[in-house]
C-alpha cells in the first residue's frame, strides 16, 4: 500500500502538465474495439482506427457484445417512395434509418455483409456501397458492361443486363462486388411491307466481372473474369435470386426448367469457382430441406444437412446463415398472397423460432413467388465502424455525403 | 507437466526468478509464469536456470502481475476466478495504466484482453478531450479539420 501511493503520487502530483508514456498501438487497437461504434466513430480524429484490422477486429467483437448486434429489416416505404431500415437491439428498443432517393422500383439492394451493403440502380446503373454504421455511401467507377446504344440506323441491337452481387473474402478482408451480365444480342429486320422492324435473337453471352474494394493491387476497377463452370453458360441467363455470401462464397438460389439449383462463387480463389450446389425442393415432403454445405472450400467437399420440421410448419426456403450454426429460413408464398414470415433454425438442435417483428406483418408475398419480397432484407446486423474514405477504397472513387442518402427517423427516444 | 519428462532433476515445481526493472527477484513456480508469451520464450532462450531480466516493469506491478499468473494457474473454478478478475481490475487509473503496458510487454493475452475491457469501459460515453487525455493522445488537427468531422459524425457525438 505504502509503496503504491508513494509510486502514484509522484506522478499523479500535476497530473495536467505530465506527458504520459503513449500506451502501445495494439493496446489501444484492443481497447476501442471493445467500443461500440458510436464511441469509436467520436475517434475519427484519430488516424488509429482506419486500419482494416481495426475494422475487422471491431466489427468481430461487435458480434458478441452486448447491443453489438441487432436484426435488420428492410422493407419499401410506400408512404415516401424511401426505403426503412430498422434495428430491432432487444432491450434498446428499435431505430430506424430511411435511404432516401432509394426507389425500390428500380433498385435493387444485396444482402447486408457486416453491416455493408450494395444497392443497384437499375436505371442508372449506378452501384454505391452503403455502410449502415457510418452512413457512408460510395459510388462504384462504371462496369464496363455499361448498356451501349446502338447507333440510330444499325441493324443489331445488344441489351446488357447486369446482375450484381455483393460478397466479402473474411481471408483478405475485403468486399467484392460480382457482376455476372447477360448480353443478348439481336439482329433488327425491317419488314419492308408495314415499315415495322422485328428483332431476333443472334448470339446470347454471359460475362463476368469483379470489382475489388480497397486499396490492394487489383483494387478500384471491374476486372474480367473467366470462371470455371461444370455447365453451360447460357444456364446462368436471366440469374434473378438474391445472393448469399458465407464464408467468401457467393451463392444464389436460380430454377433451371424443373429443379432448383445453387450456384456458388468462391471469392478467395483468384479467378473464382462456379460450383453447382444440388436441387433442394424434395415435391410434397415439404416439411424437409436437404442443405447442401461447403465445409471444406479447398477440397470442395460438401456436406448433405437435412432438417425436418415439425409436420404443419409453414413450407420454408434457406435464404441465408448467420453466425455460426443458425441458417434464416423464410416462408413460400404459394396460394394466396400470404403474410410473409421468417424463422431461423439452429443447426444443432434443429429448433425452429419465428421472428417476430410486428413490421413483418405488413410484408406480402405476390402469389406464386418463392422465397422473399425482394425488396426486403431480413438479416443480423452488427456494427461495423469500417470508414470508406480514400486510404480504404482507392482515390478514383466519388465519396458522396452520406446526408443525401441516409437520414435520421426521429424515432429514437429509447435510445439514450 | 511435459518439462518434467525431459530432465529427472527438474520437478514439476520448477520455480523461475523474474527480476523487475528495480531489482527486486520474484519466484514464480513455471507453470504460472509460462502464462507470460515474454517469458516463455526468454525460458526457452536458456534464462530459465538463471534470473529472467524483465527491464519494463516495475516491483510494484510485477507483484501484481505475479499475483495474477498464480491465482490462475491455481484451478480456481470459472466463476471465482470471474469475481477475482472484476477485483483486480479495479484499480486506480495509474496502477491501470501500469498493469496494461506491463502485460503488453509480457504478452499474456488474457490479462491484456482484461485490461482492455476494463479501459473501453472507462471510455465508453466519454468526450474526444477526456480520452485524449486519459490515453496521451495528441490532437493533430486544426480547429477547421475537426469542425468538419464532427459534422460529418453528427450521430456520434449527440
Amino acid at each position: 500500500m505504502g509503496n503504491s501511493q508513494m509510486r502514484a503520487s509522484s506522478r499523479k502530483s500535476n497530473n495536467i502538465n505530465l506527458q504520459p508514456i503513449p500506451i502501445p498501438r495494439d493496446a489501444i487497437l484492443d481497447i476501442l474495439s471493445r467500443l461500440p461504434a458510436k464511441s469509436v466513430v467520436r475517434f475519427r480524429s484519430c488516424s488509429i482506427i482506419h486500419d482494416p484490422f481495426f475494422v475487422n477486429l471491431h466489427h468481430t467483437r461487435s458480434l458478441t457484445r452486448d447491443n453489438g448486434t441487432a436484426l435488420c429489416l428492410s422493407f419499401p416505404d410506400l408512404s415516401s417512395s424511401s426505403t426503412s431500415l430498422s434495428f430491432f437491439e432487444g432491450k434498446q428498443g428499435f431505430r430506424n434509418f430511411q435511404l432516401s432517393h432509394v426507389d425500390l422500383r428500380y433498385s435493387r439492394l444485396s444482402e447486408i455483409i457486416n453491416g455493408v451493403f450494395c444497392r443497384h440502380d437499375c436505371t442508372s446503373h449506378r452501384v454505391d456501397i452503403c455502410n449502415i454504421t457510418t452512413q457512408e455511401v460510395t459510388t462504384l467507377p462504371k462496369s464496363t458492361y455499361i448498356p451501349i446504344r446502338a447507333g440510330f440506323d444499325a441493324d443489331f441491337e445488344i441489351v446488357y443486363e447486369p446482375r450484381y452481387s455483393f460478397g466479402f473474402n473474411p481471408s483478405t478482408l475485403e468486399y467484392k462486388v460480382l457482376n455476372i451480365c447477360s448480353i443478348n444480342r439481336y439482329t433488327l429486320q425491317l419488314n419492308p411491307n408495314n415499315g415495322l422492324s422485328t428483332r431476333e435473337v443472334s448470339q446470347r453471352m454471359v460475362e463476368f466481372e469483379i470489382f475489388t474494394l480497397g486499396s490492394g493491387s487489383r483494387a478500384g476497377s471491374w476486372i474480367k473474369i473467366d470462371p470455371s463452370y461444370p455447365c453451360v453458360r447460357d444456364q446462368l441467363l436471366g440469374l434473378s435470386s438474391d445472393s448469399v455470401c458465407v464464408g467468401g462464397v457467393i451463392q444464389w438460389r436460380h430454377r433451371l426448367f424443373d429443379q432448383e439449383i445453387f450456384l456458388a462463387f468462391d471469392l478467395p480463389t483468384v479467378e473464382g469457382c462456379l460450383a453447382l450446389m444440388g436441387h433442394v425442393i424434395s415435391g410434397s415432403n415439404r416439411n424437409k430441406i436437404d442443405l447442401w454445405m461447403l465445409e471444406d472450400r479447398r477440397n470442395q467437399a460438401w456436406v448433405k444437412e437435412r432438417i425436418i420440421f415439425p409436420l404443419h410448419s409453414p413450407c420454408l426456403w434457406p435464404v441465408g446463415s448467420f453466425r455460426t450454426g443458425m441458417i434464416l429460413l423464410v416462408q413460400h408464398g404459394y396460394a394466396v398472397p400470404a403474410v410473409w414470415a421468417a424463422y431461423y433454425c439452429d443447426l444443432q438442435t434443429k429448433n425452429l423460432s419465428m421472428i417476430q417483428v410486428p413490421e413483418l406483418k405488413s410484408v406480402k408475398l405476390p402469389c406464386g413467388l418463392v422465397g422473399k419480397p425482394s425488396d426486403v432484407i431480413l438479416t443480423i446486423h452488427a456494427e461495423n465502424a469500417s470508414a470508406q474514405d480514400m486510404q480504404v477504397f482507392g482515390k478514383q472513387l466519388d465519396l458522396m455525403k452520406r446526408s443525401q442518402v441516409f437520414k435520421h427517423v426521429e424515432s429514437e427516444n429509447s435510445r439514450n | 507437466m511435459a518439462s518434467s519428462e525431459s530432465t529427472t532433476t527438474s520437478t514439476t515445481t520448477k520455480v523461475l526468478r523474474l527480476k523487475s526493472s528495480d531489482n527486486e527477484i520474484f519466484g514464480v513456480e513455471e507453470k504460472a509464469a509460462l502464462q507470460s508469451e515474454t517469458i516463455k520464450s526468454l525460458a526457452e532462450d536458456g534464462y530459465s536456470e538463471d534470473v529472467i531480466p524483465l527491464f519494463n516493469v516495475e516491483k510494484k506491478t510485477l507483484a501484481k502481475i505475479v499475483e495474477w499468473l498464480n491465482k490462475h494457474a491455481s484451478g480456481s473454478s470459472k466463476e471465482e476466478l470471474k469475481r477475482w478478475d472484476a477485483d483486480f481490475v479495479d484499480v486506480d487509473k495509474d496502477v491501470l495504466y501500469d498493469l496494461l503496458l506491463a502485460s503488453n510487454y509480457l504478452n499474456i493475452e488474457v490479462l491484456l484482453h482484461q485490461l482492455a475491457q476494463k479501459v473501453a469501459d472507462m471510455i465508453k460515453g466519454k468526450k474526444p478531450e477526456e480520452i485524449r487525455q486519459l490515453f496521451g493522445i495528441k490532437n493533430d488537427f486544426t480547429p477547421e479539420e475537426e469542425a468538419e468531422i464532427r459534422r460529418e459524425n453528427a450521430w456520434a457525438f449527440e
